[in-house]
């Protein structure tokens, strides 16, 4: 079985990238298989994440990383696998299908690695999104966003004017003026202030440097070990939050995540 | 009907024929080489104008709805392939979507023109629905490839901006919203300027048409002013069906953006 290239290094279920729990998890991927013209990309994937779960995916450049968050967050069609075999994801126990799209991508929600932003302010930005038709029962909280502002503030940052310390000035900015580390910091706002139960992180602090990444870090931590506030159409109250973290830097994801999936290439074919 | 003009013969047409000597000299003088390509253009222009005039002396000399109708369709169907051929990305049923807006929009406002405005008897009359037709059909075409060209082009270039939307949350509609009307906008600024102006900086073509045939100013002024309401609608109505369908074409039910339908042509 081509699950075998899913290699588990941080828990003790060495063989497949299900986790070793007993509960049921709280997204989960069955036989995924990519294609791109002739080339498999990845063949027969299966992975779990469980509720509170913090889970690494790596792999080369060109192991579809990207590809594997795409398809979790729904973006991409679900190719069928090399003998014609089904594949198929399942998220809080229910399958994919069964999933209004966007009530779906509203808890499940991918950051893109260069995020986009429309030309307007960053707060402008960030509160487009609950004009859609998913959010409307969440309100723009602007007390939320300048307090995560606030964490993510170096001291030493507070002498430039619309760096992130100056947190309303930096609101204000125009958002496709922001460099590529203030833009990562911008989109990860933008999905926090939804309250979803998963990210998908494809590289999240590619462009940060060092201490801003830190703080970065730790701000996620945070936000991952609170409990949730019970939402209308959460499926299930007691679920913990959890993240898929793509990153290049073994360090990070020995940081942030407590087991790796090994996507790689070679052993895949 | 008065017959107060000057009918032109053959030997008249070859005389003014005569003007592609300055465009041909102009392309030999100045090295732009064109000059096969004016010939050509020239050859095709006058076979194509004859056959269409012989053709349509024909058909309204039947004066059958079969027929006629048969053209229009045939008339219909050329448009929509022109309006495909002008863009620079294709998806697999764009002749048909393109078909379909291009019907849609020419059908409803020539039953509102012939049945509505002018009340024509036998609503079929070649004299009225060949003129009018040809005008929807060339500004619907015009509407139609550049709303459908502009769709395509950014869904490409601002696919990243959708998918973000798609990613948290977004209806496929309303991740492509901004999209469609920006490609509506662009699509429908052209007629809107040529209203503008309509009169000042351009005398157009069915007007002046109708003057030379003997009719007063007056009076086709009062023609144009309709048949720029038919096409101005003509061409709102076919750009927001083929941005629409294109849409749905590269959008699916499960909220989901398909690029690896469109295909660039080279």
């Amino acid at each position: 079985m081509k699950l075998e290239k899913a290699k588990v290094l941080h828990s003790t279920d060495i063989t497949t990238g299900r986790t070793s729990q007993k509960s049921a998890p709280l997204l989960s991927a069955d036989n995924l298989s990519r294609q791109i013209s002739t080339n498999w990309i990845w063949k027969n994937i299966s992975l779990d994440l469980a509720s509170g779960e913090r889970l690494a995916l790596s792999g080369a450049s060109g192991s579809g990383k990207s590809l594997l968050l795409r398809t979790l967050a729904g973006l991409d069609v679900i190719n069928s696998g090399p003998s014609g075999e089904h594949g198929s994801i399942s998220f809080a126990g229910k399958p994919l299908e069964e999933w209004e799209m966007p009530q779906y991508r509203s808890k499940v929600c991918y950051i893109q690695q260069l995020p986009a932003f429309f030309e307007e302010s960053v707060e402008e930005n960030l509160k487009r999104i609950f004009r859609l038709k998913a959010h409307q029962h969440q309100q723009y909280n602007r007390e939320k966003i300048l307090n995560w502002l606030k964490e993510l503030a170096l001291p030493l940052r507070s002498s430039n004017s619309s760096g992130i310390a100056d947190s309303s000035g930096f609101l204000a900015r125009p958002a496709k003026e922001l460099s590529g580390g203030e833009a990562q910091i911008a989109a990860l706002l933008r999905v926090l202030q939804l309250e979803p139960q998963v990210l998908l992180l494809d590289e999240p602090t590619s462009s940060l440097d060092t201490e801003l990444t830190k703080l970065f870090e730790k701000l996620l931590e945070k936000w991952q070990t609170e409990i949730p506030q019970p939402q209308q159409n959460s499926p299930n109250p007691s679920t913990k939050r959890a993240w898929i973290w793509v990153s290049h830097n073994p360090q990070q994801l020995q940081r942030m995540c407590s087991r790796t999936f090994r996507l790689d290439r070679e052993n895949g074919n | 009907m008065e017959t107060n003009y000057i009918f032109l013969s053959s030997g008249q047409l070859l005389f003014a024929s005569l003007l592609m000597v300055v465009n041909i000299g102009l392309s030999i003088v100045l090295k732009l080489g064109l000059t096969k390509q004016w010939s050509i253009a020239s050859l095709r222009m006058v076979g194509q104008l004859l056959m269409v005039g012989f053709l349509l002396d024909w058909v309204f000399a039947l004066n059958n709805p079969i027929w006629i109708l048969s053209v229009a369709f045939f008339m219909a169907t050329v448009a929509s392939i022109t309006a495909v051929g002008r863009t620079g990305k294709r998806f697999s049923t764009i002749y048909l979507n393109s078909f379909i807006s291009i019907l849609g929009a020419a059908f409803f406002v020539m039953f509102f023109a012939l049945s509505g405005i002018l009340q024509i008897d036998p609503w079929y009359s070649p004299q009225y629905l060949f003129p009018l037709l040809g005008m929807v059909l060339g500004n619907t075409l015009n509407g139609i490839s550049l709303a459908l060209e502009r769709f395509m082009e950014s869904l490409s270039v601002r696919r990243k901006e959708v998918e973000m939307l798609l990613s948290l949350g977004a209806t496929s509609w309303e991740a492509a919203h901004e999209l469609i009307r920006d490609a509506l906008r662009t699509s429908m600024i052209p007629t809107l300027n040529s209203m503008m102006v309509m009169g000042i900086v351009s005398l157009p073509g069915m007007m002046t048409g109708q003057i030379l045939a003997g009719v007063s100013p007056g009076e086709a002024v009062r023609y144009q002013i309709m048949m720029i309401f038919v096409i101005a609608t003509a061409a709102a109505l076919g750009a927001t069906l083929i941005v629409v369908l294109a849409f749905r074409a590269l959008f699916n039910k499960r909220h989901q953006l398909l690029l690896e339908r469109l295909r660039t042509v080279t």
